[in-house]
């Protein structure tokens, strides 16, 4: 977490943020389903001017026994940085942070996925940041979950996910990329709302007990606004399938 | 009255939509139930059946697994008295699947006119067939019972050549050598192209 450099004011006079959204309002949110042809799954999601591609390949042979597991599908799940995704030309070899973000949306999926369905196969995810503004993670667990259900992969529930941050002592939803970086905390939070359990939940930086809480209920209302766009984006997709039948 | 019992309510849902409690329906394919709810685990159209209080889902998109009644190819592996082992190749011959999921044929399972001692009599080692999956778990138990099932390619035991269908027997384009197996109803090659190529 940045220390807020002088000069830089976060907050109008009105209490409203840089990008002109009160504390508790998300960015405007597009998602289509269904945008690769060559992928099983695929979909396309922006979170204001975060937009992430991801597409989902599986269950399919992988070719490497080892990676098998006998009762459940192996996955697999690759989070990279376009290098043209920020302001200085990122290297397009995968990064610590990298590694790290594959293993956590990894994490966040699996217990969505019903992978006892598929013993011997593996399932793979690729997420490509085309153009970082914050919230990389959460918009790539969304258009993950997404892309698993065009797939056609069973899933217990979609997974939604939105950075809950703290700015000059206000708690914001869905932060863009100054308020990360000058903000005092950030809590990205992915949870399948149906069932109402959290899949992921990271704290960076510092939260008092009462505002962590208050948080997570910000961060409940910004997933359930997500989620609903979710479920139109997919059935949005099948409407003209439905007709056909 | 029957009529309206048996119609079915369908509409569209995704992955976690709440369909019912179990009170009301039992779990169809692709619905499953948590905490007496029961949730749809897959994008599809709901299917309500009111007469058997069914409710599932038909998926938009459908995967294919290895369950009891999927077809198959698989490369016989071996033959020994009333078994042969198999190699699962996969749903089609051109995404093979490259890890070993392994098969077996009980010749109580190869439909014959007469009685078969051993399934050496209708399939031999090295031959590619189309086989229905009968078991849930590995190795699957396999059965060419069933009108889709077929031998769909063999060897010749003598030259080592593919041999083409003529008729109800298979003959080798190149030594001749014939004999009568079953079923070779989707067998893929005919000895009449198998003939044309090598002239």
């Amino acid at each position: 977490m940045g220390i807020l450099k002088p000069g830089i004011k976060l907050f109008t006079d009105e209490g409203l943020r840089i990008d002109g959204r009160r504390p508790d309002q998300l960015r405007p949110i597009k998602i289509e389903v269904g945008v690769l042809k060559n992928a099983d799954g695929s979909a396309y999601v922006e979170y204001g001017n975060t937009k992430i591609l991801a597409a989902v390949y599986g269950p399919r042979d992988p070719g490497a026994r080892h990676i098998l597991l006998p009762n459940r599908a192996t996955l697999r799940c690759r989070y990279h940085m376009a290098p043209f995704s920020t302001h200085e030309r990122k290297s397009p070899a995968p990064s610590r942070r990298e590694i790290e973000l594959s293993k956590v949306i990894r994490e966040a999926l699996e217990p969505a996925v019903i992978v006892e369905a598929f013993p011997r196969t593996v399932i793979d995810i690729f997420i490509e940041v085309l153009n970082a503004d914050g919230g990389t993670r959460t918009a790539g667990v969304t258009a993950a979950s997404l892309a698993l259900a065009d797939a056609g992969i069973p899933m217990r529930d979609l997974v939604a996910g939105v950075a809950v941050g703290k700015v000059q002592g206000i708690l914001v939803l869905d932060e863009n990329e100054q308020e990360d970086m000058y903000g005092e905390a950030d809590l990205p939070v992915a949870a399948m709302p149906t069932l109402r359990e959290i899949t992921l939940l990271q704290l960076n930086g510092v939260l008092t007990e009462e505002e962590f809480y208050k948080a997570l209920e910000l961060a409940w209302q910004g997933i359930n606004q997500i989620y609903k766009l979710q479920k139109e984006a997919l059935k949005k997709r099948y409407a003209g399938a439905e007709e056909e039948e | 009255m029957r009529e309206k019992i048996d119609q079915e309510i369908r509409k569209i849902v995704s992955p976690g939509d709440i369909l019912g409690v179990v009170e009301e329906f039992f779990a169809g394919e692709n619905v499953y139930e948590r905490n007496g709810f029961l949730i749809s685990s897959v994008a599809g159209i709901e299917h309500v059946d009111l007469r058997d209080r069914i409710v599932s889902v038909t998926p938009f998109r459908e995967l294919r697994k290895f369950v009891p009644g999927a077809f198959v190819y698989v490369l016989v592996t071996g033959t020994r008295g009333d078994i042969a082992t198999a190699r699962v190749l996969g749903f089609d011959l051109v995404n093979i699947y490259r890890n070993n999921i392994f098969g077996i044929l009980h010749v109580s399972h190869i439909p014959s006119e007469r009685r078969l001692r051993s399934v050496d009599e209708m399939i031999r080692v090295g031959d590619i067939l189309y086989v229905k999956i009968v078991s849930r778990t590995q190795p699957f138990f396999l059965s060419l019972r069933s009108p889709k099932a077929s031998i769909t390619v063999s060897l010749c035991p003598r030259c080592g050549s593919i041999m083409g269908r003529l008729k109800e027997k298979l003959v080798c384009p190149s030594c001749g050598y014939s004999e009568e197996r079953k079923p070779i109803t989707h067998y893929l090659y005919k000895y009449s192209e198998l003939r044309g190529r090598q002239r």
